[in-house]
């Protein structure tokens, strides 16, 4: 680690700096930047847009929850919302998916139908 | 600033580009209404009601008409969140070739996206409703 008064490169496990003379013990750790977190929000929106209803705005209320839990300092919980706005993320885009893969499946079939009729 | 990417992320956005580009290109080729093919919206032909995103594909036809009156009347939301999702997918792309990315424009706070997720739920109720000025907000307005 680095002595905060003169910058020199000590030791981990000094009590004293060899440099200055400054006491390791009482210097502060190093802070860490603040935590960024994958909390879904453009995906949400886009499956909001695109996809299922209630799932994109589910999705929406749990990245709010990671932006939250963020500030408080919550790692796990907002981890724990994260994977939860992911999976409503996935719900409904497959969803959405289903649905429009149901209604080309049936129009198809329609098609194929109302020609057979016709032979 | 670290880069933590899976490898296939590159690929990814270069296939949501594509996506994005091909959905345009398909209703230039197909407008909406004007036929039979398109994306539904399972949850209006469930319930009958407006979803916040009906209107959408509509809308983005029109955009691409650069006729912003008549976006808005077919999806306002649409039409005010599509310039900021344009802006994630640069950045997106601008942090995969190592570039300095935009201003992330994404709010920290939890506040402004329970806010959002309020406003499109009672975008959701307010343009299901038949009475003026709400049935503006519907698609096609009136």
């Amino acid at each position: 680690m680095y002595c905060n008064a003169c910058g020199a490169t000590v030791p981990d496990d000094s009590m004293q700096c060899p440099e200055c003379g400054a006491p390791m013990r009482a210097q502060a750790r190093p802070v860490s930047p603040p935590m960024k977190m994958k909390n879904y929000l453009v995906e949400s929106i886009v499956v909001t847009i695109c996809c299922c209803l209630p799932f994109g705005i589910a999705a929406i209320v749990f990245a709010a929850q990671v932006n939250g839990k963020l500030q408080a300092g919550d790692i796990a919980g907002a981890q724990d919302a994260a994977n939860k706005a992911k999976m409503f993320c996935w719900i409904g885009f497959g969803i959405g998916l289903l649905v429009n893969l149901i209604v080309i499946i049936v129009q198809a079939l329609a098609v194929m139908a109302s020609s057979g009729a016709q032979m | 600033m670290s880069i933590h990417h899976k490898p296939h992320e590159p690929v990814l956005w270069v296939v949501t580009g594509a996506g994005a580009v091909a959905a345009c290109v398909f209703l230039l080729v197909f407008p909406p209404g004007a036929s039979a093919y398109g994306p539904v919206c399972g949850f209006y032909r469930l319930t009958g009601l407006y979803c916040p995103g009906c209107g959408s594909s509509r809308a983005l036809y029109q955009l691409l008409h650069v006729n912003v009156a008549a976006a808005f009347r077919c999806n306002p939301f649409f039409v005010l969140i599509a310039p900021w999702l344009v802006w994630q997918y640069v950045n997106w792309g601008l942090r995969l070739v190592g570039m300095e990315s935009l201003p992330a424009l994404r709010p920290r706070s939890a506040w402004a996206l329970y806010a959002l997720a309020a406003a499109l739920t009672v975008f959701a109720v307010l343009r299901n409703l038949p009475w003026w000025p709400f049935n503006l907000l519907a698609p096609g307005g009136p």
